[in-house]
């Protein structure tokens, strides 16, 4: 407080007594602007507007990496610890065409459809179906590197994520970063959001914004029926393009339980992308290990969902500023990217018994 | 050799993304719980600040850090907000107002209890004048004195010309002023 005149002091004393905002306080303010933007989700959808829910937003806040990819288990890739030299990516220019379905978009290339499909051939040779028994969690291991941006600058970090997931519509049930419980601290009422988080599972249903197991095992296998449905589920946002905000909630459902996608399910998603508008294919090297890079554009934003070849798995995602406008930089030495990007991310998934194993 | 207790020097945090709503809400909720607190009440204060965070994160690409900080443009938004409580903001100044007034025939029985009644009766006064000023006034006011911005944060917050800021804190300072001094030593 550095202004003593008696008027200002008179009039910052009022009322008599005030206290400084308390710590409920601050928790009951931030679950109102979650409970918020959850109703408001209902009607208009933004891509990033999921980042409100707190649970999830903490989940998300950074999350990034990449390391030694070692091929394990049904749907998951074991990443080891982030001993990467380098994280290399190529992609193909988009292209001066417009898309017929939604003109503001570019067209698909025919690059990205044919990479589609050699994933969609090689998952519907799976084999692997994971079955939940009760009470059963999804726990998600995510190394990544992200860009805390500040006045158009971003220092790019390491940042560890693990989350167990309720794959009651994937309910982050506890999230650390590092040894640190992100759902600790002053704004955090656990219990209140996740109620409020299965309130809106009940009262919506589930959805691409809050999928559960069964429905992922009801969406149709007929691509173009597919496409429709993933495309219902986000209309109603008139600041990004329909396509942007499915290929945005797709990487989080691959974030978040790719491990529970049955060949046939996998499959028809990969065909389904294949009439969306906007999409490029890369590539992204992770040292010596290839990954396939599908890249969604609206505007200056893509949104990257990693690919194993070999698997035809999810296994990571990343976000580019294809604006020009957003100048990183990196905070380490290690690994070294080619080129730095605002976010890179991949996972390892694994089904378990309780929040205390991984 | 000399030796000094200070460590080195505190490095200033950079901004929050506009972008990052945790990071900002965990930098700023406080300061604005406090303002709005003072203004409405915690109850509507927690609705309106809620309600901050909301539309600056829809509204991110329209803060221009170049025209000023992050902290100033989201008392802007806030107070746009406390706008629609004015009526309870008013109503509650008035009744802070009255209760205090209930102070002004009683007779203190001594020093301490003097200086009491004093206060109580300055409280009456300035919650009273506070409830009878024009909106800008009180708008600028309280961000000067409350939330302690400068005169251009306030004139960004508000979208108002720099001018318009001096001339509304003067007028209302001097009201304020006037009904501190009306009391005077009794």
């Amino acid at each position: 407080m550095t202004r003593t005149d008696p008027d200002l002091h008179a009039v910052r004393d009022l009322p008599p007594g005030l206290a400084d905002p308390t710590d409920a306080s601050v928790s009951r303010t931030w679950y109102l602007l979650s409970a918020r933007q959850t109703a408001a989700q209902a009607g208009s959808r933004h891509p990033l507007l999921r980042l409100l829910l707190p649970i999830v937003a903490a989940a998300l806040v950074g999350v990034v990496t990449v390391t030694a990819v070692n091929l394990a288990g049904p749907g998951g890739v074991d990443f080891a610890a982030p001993q990467i030299g380098t994280i290399s990516a190529s992609h193909q220019p988009l292209p001066a065409e417009h898309a017929t379905h939604d003109p503001s978009l570019t067209r698909t290339t025919p690059e990205a459809i044919a990479a589609l499909e050699a994933l969609a051939h090689t998952a519907e040779q799976g084999t692997a179906i994971v079955t939940l028994a009760p009470g059963q969690l999804i726990h998600v291991q995510t190394n990544g590197w992200a860009a805390h941006v500040s006045e158009g600058t971003g220092q790019v970090k390491y940042q560890p994520r693990s989350i167990w997931y309720d794959p009651e519509g994937m309910v982050p049930l506890r999230l650390l970063a590092g040894d640190r419980d992100m759902f600790g601290g002053p704004r955090s009422d656990l219990e209140a959001e996740q109620a409020q988080a299965r309130q809106f599972l009940a009262e919506h249903g589930p959805s691409v914004l809050m999928p559960t197991p069964q429905w992922l095992a009801s969406l149709p296998t007929d691509p173009a029926q597919l496409l429709a449905r993933l495309r219902g589920d986000v209309t109603g946002n008139d600041s990004w393009a329909v396509d942007h905000q499915v290929w945005d909630y797709m990487s989080q459902v691959y974030a978040e339980c790719d491990i529970l996608l049955a060949p046939q399910v996998r499959a028809a998603l990969l065909r389904a992308y294949a009439g969306m508008d906007g999409l490029t294919a890369g590539e992204v090297m992770v040292d010596d290990t290839r990954l396939v890079a599908i890249r969604q554009t609206d505007r200056g934003t893509a949104y990257e969902i990693l690919f194993d070849p070999v698997t035809a798995w999810a296994v990571g995602r990343r976000t580019i500023d294809v604006s020009g406008t957003l100048n990183l930089t990196s905070a380490g030495s290690t690994p070294v990217f080619n080129p730095l990007v605002a976010y890179h991310a991949t996972w390892t998934q694994t089904i378990v018994s309780s929040t205390d194993e991984s | 050799m000399l030796t000094t207790d200070s460590g080195p020097p505190e490095v200033a945090e950079p901004p929050p993304d506009p972008a990052d709503v945790g990071a900002v809400f965990d930098r700023y909720a406080r300061d604005l719980l406090r303002y709005a607190t003072q203004r409405v009440g915690e109850q509507a204060a927690e609705d309106v600040v809620a309600q901050t965070f909301l539309v600056a994160y829809e509204q991110r690409h329209r803060f221009d850090p170049a025209r000023g900080d992050l902290l100033p443009w989201l008392y802007g938004i806030c107070t746009n907000l406390l706008r629609r409580q004015r009526r309870t903001e008013v109503r509650n100044l008035r009744l802070l107002a009255a209760a205090a007034a209930r102070t002004e025939h009683v007779e203190a029985p001594d020093a301490r209890g003097s200086e009491r009644v004093d206060a109580q009766r300055s409280v009456a006064r300035v919650a009273r004048a506070l409830a009878g000023l024009p909106r800008r006034q009180r708008d600028v006011l309280l961000l000067f004195a409350v939330a302690e911005l400068e005169y251009a944060e306030i004139a960004a917050a508000l979208g108002i010309p720099l001018g318009s800021v001096r001339s509304a804190l003067h007028r209302a300072r001097t009201k304020i002023k006037s009904a501190l001094a009306a009391g005077g030593p009794r």
